[in-house]
């Protein structure tokens, strides 16, 4: 997570500096790695508290009728201690913990007396929030652009569904009787699908530093396309492909109501979010760290650049196919449309807007272009336009996306709370 | 002070040359580096040491020459790989990753070179570099600094931690380009310090760049020296100092 | 043979219309460093201001240029000047409005600001990708939503010499892209202000050492992109209708006969615009219509695979 604030540097290139030692007795940036603190309880009590009280408020409501005041104010003083507790502590790491738990419990028990259009919509939220949670990967994490997530996901959609079908297929004349496998199954296949297919592509890309992954992953998702349109034999061309929801149980639970749906893609969801997790935890997570610091050095010291961008890339796309599985599953009626580059464009704009290189930024971007997207509807399509000049003026005021400018707002404020 | 040298050469470079455009860089350079040895490169700003540098660690591909490393030729290999293998290096202008722990920094430089990449991604993130890299900041007296952003040190921490990046991993060579340039004087007998600890003790091999002669001069086992891309004579410190074509290059200009 | 004459010929004529655009692209990416993914959408806004200042018989209107804060159609009555003349004065009036919009504010706004010296180059990336929604969804909204019939300045003639039918389109592109592309040389090579701007272009250092106003060199670079823009979009509109979302495929076409023919040359992205258009027409002839565009993007592909400096470009070493 990009939480380290980076502090105005005394360099004396010439080596002037006094002592050559930094007066750390009058600095407040130093991290106190040392004392810790002590936990508070009446502070975990408190936050405990109010966790509850977000997560359980919304349950067996349509809405958030009657209590939606109530309901923000929660919120807003969870985060309220967030920004005022620092993270360096025992007392700051456990006010996460404990976010996170609110979180997960929120998410887990909101389908409780909620219709199933709202349930649609949270579907939704969960899968494209692990496209995002993927494209943050590749791109906050490892640095890279990819204009390909959509064509991933069609990928992905394409190939569940079609091993799902087990149709006779033709492409370019040859016939192939497709196995029928059940849908669990068809899940890793399109994960690995579309790894595979991104390191085909990724390889030339990477050879050279520079946008050019951009260009070709943009290339080929106008080739998806073109091919997913044209080939009738596999993919029904511009008709589409209806979807039948079957064969999909858990445990003897039967998944496919909308609200059971939902946890699919909520567990999917978890699931990215502990994938990307791990990788930027693990030694891993440092090289890629190193070279999006400082690619020249980086590679100096062994670490292969070219390697760890292209896991990232790959990673991040295996996880777009994947949710590209679940996705056809939810909306039931697949497309080619629905893969173009504008969909791509969407994902893009929310992996930036919601913050690169951070964990909770895919899901407020993810957000942004299903759950926010659905309630200004009504305004047509206009708040694409808003969007649009909404990521030009971030990238200009604070290109470090709204869970970026979170993080610099709270130490900020802790500067302020220290002094 | 000892200097002990075995005479078992680690590197061999062979007629390396890098022309940009139409300004010849470096001209057919060679030389061997002996396992154990400090060997020191000088020469007039502009004489081709730091592109020399690039075309043996990867950074620019010469237009001709070969680098060996324990007989096998590497020319052609990449940066990281040459890394890996043992070929370890500095920049001239510092290089370090200001946004992480000077401990990460550190770990970032030893962590390459331990266990398979897929093994890597199973480990836990301290991969048991935890008692080598602490070590290595004790004897470079950062203790303290341990978990401060390298960002936040001083220059002259700075450029030491820049050089410990390239020591970490127990290198074959190292390739250290300046390790003294731009430190003030305090720093400077500190910087000498660990450099000769790290010959003497732990038998490492460095190759070094640098335009402070005292400091130089002091280390290094043997001298090359290089004018105008090109190997100008090669000897001990003392053979370097008096040789009148030296005392040319620095004083007579052209 | 003749339908292989007449796809070539239309190829060329494609070509050269990716070409200008091409050239654009990458004479701001060697001025600039700048990398413009809503290229496509420069060349569409152009065509639709087109459209809307010039076809409106009788009128020349601005439509409603803003309606965020509910502009009116402001229009002045002209004297029924017959198609191409509307045509021709909604392109002169297109142009200063391209230049400032789609040059100045562009290089003002966004790039100065995401551009650092030696910074990275994914924030403008980014930004241009935002434009580009921006662009699209604006013309999409406040314009139309539906393909408008786009006129040819050249008229709908055809001339069958030897059986090969040649549309006065397709010539009258080749001539008027082949007149600008030559203009351009002629003032890069020729000129005092052009060989200014090739040096600030080549080596921005030096050129200001040597006393030339590189961000002044910068901006007319950025101008002349607007223009190379809106001329593209008038000659490219007739064939695709103008659209609000004829500019993911534009842009994408553009550079990728700039990559293919190698970016940091303003003769590779000439070559890779006409080799991209022959191609493209080749491929949808030959191969499939369905697969038009799918030539130049496997080509595309290729060429970063085997040589990312593109087919007629230097190599360049990145200096450390």
């Amino acid at each position: 997570m990009a939480e380290s604030v980076n502090v105005p540097q005394s360099k004396a290139a010439d080596g002037s500096d006094a002592l050559d030692q930094p007066d750390f007795e009058n600095r407040r940036d130093k991290i106190a790695i040392v004392d810790r603190g002590r936990l508070s309880p009446s502070l975990i009590a408190l936050v405990s508290m109010l966790g509850a009280a977000v997560a359980v408020m919304p349950v067996g409501r349509a809405g958030f009728d009657g209590v939606i005041g109530l309901w923000f104010l929660s919120v807003l003083l969870l985060v309220g201690v967030n920004v005022a507790v620092p993270l360096d502590t025992r007392n700051g790491q456990m006010v996460r913990w404990i976010s996170t738990a609110t979180f997960v419990a929120f998410m887990m028990l909101f389908p409780i007396g909620k219709s199933g259009a709202t349930m649609t919509d949270f579907g939704l939220f969960a899968i494209f929030g692990a496209v995002v949670v993927g494209m943050n990967l590749t791109q906050g994490f490892a640095g890279q652009v990819s204009l390909a997530p959509a064509a991933f996901l069609g990928i992905g959609s394409y190939t569940s569904v079609l091993l799902d079908m087990g149709e006779e297929v033709t492409v370019a004349g040859v016939t192939v009787d497709l196995p029928d496998l059940p849908f669990l199954a068809t899940i890793p296949i399109a994960i690995v699908v579309c790894m595979l297919l991104s390191v085909l592509i990724g390889f030339p890309a990477l050879r050279v530093r520079g946008p050019w992954l951009a260009f070709v992953t943009l290339a080929f998702s106008l080739l998806v396309f073109l091919v997913l349109n044209n080939e009738d034999g596999l993919t029904r061309g511009s008709r589409g492909i209806r979807v039948l929801r079957n064969d999909f149980e858990i445990f003897g639970i039967d998944m496919l109501p909308t609200h059971n749906f939902y946890y699919a893609g909520l567990f999917y969801l978890f699931f990215s979010l502990t994938v990307v997790w791990w990788i930027v935890r693990s030694p891993w997570g440092r090289a890629l760290k190193a070279i999006r610091d400082n690619s020249g050095r980086a590679s100096s010291l062994g670490v292969d650049v070219r390697n760890y961008t292209l896991l990232g890339f790959a990673v991040g796309s295996g996880l777009a196919g994947g949710a590209g599985a679940l996705y056809a599953r939810q909306v039931e009626y697949i497309e080619p449309r629905s893969y173009f580059v504008n969909q791509t464009i969407d994902f893009f704009l929310a992996t930036v807007a919601g913050g690169l290189g951070t964990l909770a930024g895919p899901l407020i971007g993810g957000s942004l272009i299903t759950l926010v997207a659905d309630y200004l509807r009504f305004t047509g399509d206009w708040y694409r336009v808003w969007f649009g000049l909404f990521v030009m003026v971030m990238m200009v005021v604070a290109p470090e996306g709204l869970a970026g400018s979170f993080n610099r707002f709270r130490a900020w404020v802790q500067k302020r709370v220290d002094s | 002070m000892t200097k002990t040298v075995d005479n078992e050469p680690v590197v061999r470079v062979r007629n390396i040359s890098k022309r940009f455009g139409g300004n010849q860089a470096v001209d057919d350079v060679s030389f061997d580096v002996t396992k154990g040895e400090i060997l020191g490169v000088i020469g007039p700003n502009g004489c081709g040491k730091s592109t020399l540098f690039n075309c043996l660690l990867g950074q620019y591909r010469p237009d001709n020459g070969s680098i060996e490393l324990d007989g096998i030729d590497v020319s052609d290999w990449s940066p990281p790989r040459r890394a890996k293998h043992g070929l370890a290096r500095t920049f001239q202008l510092l290089q370090i990753f200001e946004t992480m722990s000077v401990r990460d920094n550190l770990k970032t430089a030893a962590q390459e070179h331990i266990g398979s990449a897929a093994r890597r991604l199973f480990m836990r993130p301290d991969m048991g570099l935890d008692g080598e890299v602490d070590d290595l900041i004790e004897r470079f007296r950062m203790a303290h600094l341990a978990d401060e952003l390298a960002g936040n040190l001083s220059y002259g921490q700075q450029k030491l931690l820049d050089t410990a990046m390239a020591l970490v991993s127990k290198p074959a060579v190292a390739f250290l380009d300046e390790p003294a340039g731009g430190v003030n004087l305090t720093m400077l007998a500190d910087v000498e310090q660990q450099i000769r600890d790290l010959n003497v003790h732990d038998g490492a091999t460095m190759v070094i760049v640098e335009h402070n002669m005292e400091f130089i001069f002091a280390l290094a086992h043997r001298i090359v020296v290089m004018a105008e891309g090109r190997v100008l004579m090669e000897g001990t410190p003392d053979e370097v100092r008096n040789d009148p074509r030296v005392v040319e290059v620095y004083l007579g200009g052209h | 043979m003749e339908q292989f004459l007449q796809v070539t010929i239309s190829g060329l004529a494609t070509g050269a219309i990716f070409a200008i655009s091409a050239v654009g692209f990458a004479l701001l990416w060697q001025t600039a460093g700048a990398v413009n993914f809503a290229h496509g959408e420069f060349i569409m806004v152009p065509a639709v201001l087109i459209l809307a200042l010039g076809t409106q018989e009788p009128t020349v209107g601005i439509p409603d240029f803003i309606p965020l804060i509910g502009g009116a159609n402001i229009g002045v009555a002209l004297p029924s000047a017959g198609l191409p003349w509307g045509l021709l004065i909604g392109f002169a009036l297109t142009i200063p409005i391209a230049i400032f919009l789609l040059g100045y504010l562009f290089k003002v706004s966004l790039v100065d600001r995401l551009l650092q010296p030696g910074g990275d180059d994914i924030p403008l990336v980014i930004a241009t990708i935002g434009l580009g929604l921006f662009l699209r969804e604006y013309v999409h909204e406040a314009w139309f939503a539906t393909p408008q019939p786009f006129p040819s300045v050249f008229g709908n003639g055809f001339w069958r010499p030897g059986g090969v039918a040649i549309s006065a389109d397709d010539i009258g592109i080749i001539v008027a892209c082949t007149i600008v592309i030559g203009a351009l040389q002629f003032f890069i090579k020729r000129t005092y202000l052009g060989r200014q701007m090739e040096a600030a272009a080549q080596n921005a250092e030096t050129a200001r050492v040597l006393g030339i106003p590189v961000n002044r060199m910068v901006l007319l670079t950025f101008a002349i992109n607007a223009v190379l823009v809106t001329i593209a979009g008038l000659l490219v509109s007739p064939a695709i209708n103008a659209r609000w979302d004829a500019g993911i495929n534009l842009g994408l076409l553009a550079f990728t006969a700039a990559i293919i023919g190698g970016f940091n040359q303003v003769r590779g992205a000439l070559y890779g615009g006409f080799l991209v258009g022959v191609i493209q027409n080749w491929s949808g002839a030959y191969l499939s219509t369905l697969y038009r565009d799918a030539g130049p993007l496997l080509l595309l592909i290729l060429v970063i695979l085997v040589r990312p400096q593109g087919l007629f470009g230097r190599a360049e070493e990145r200096r450390i």
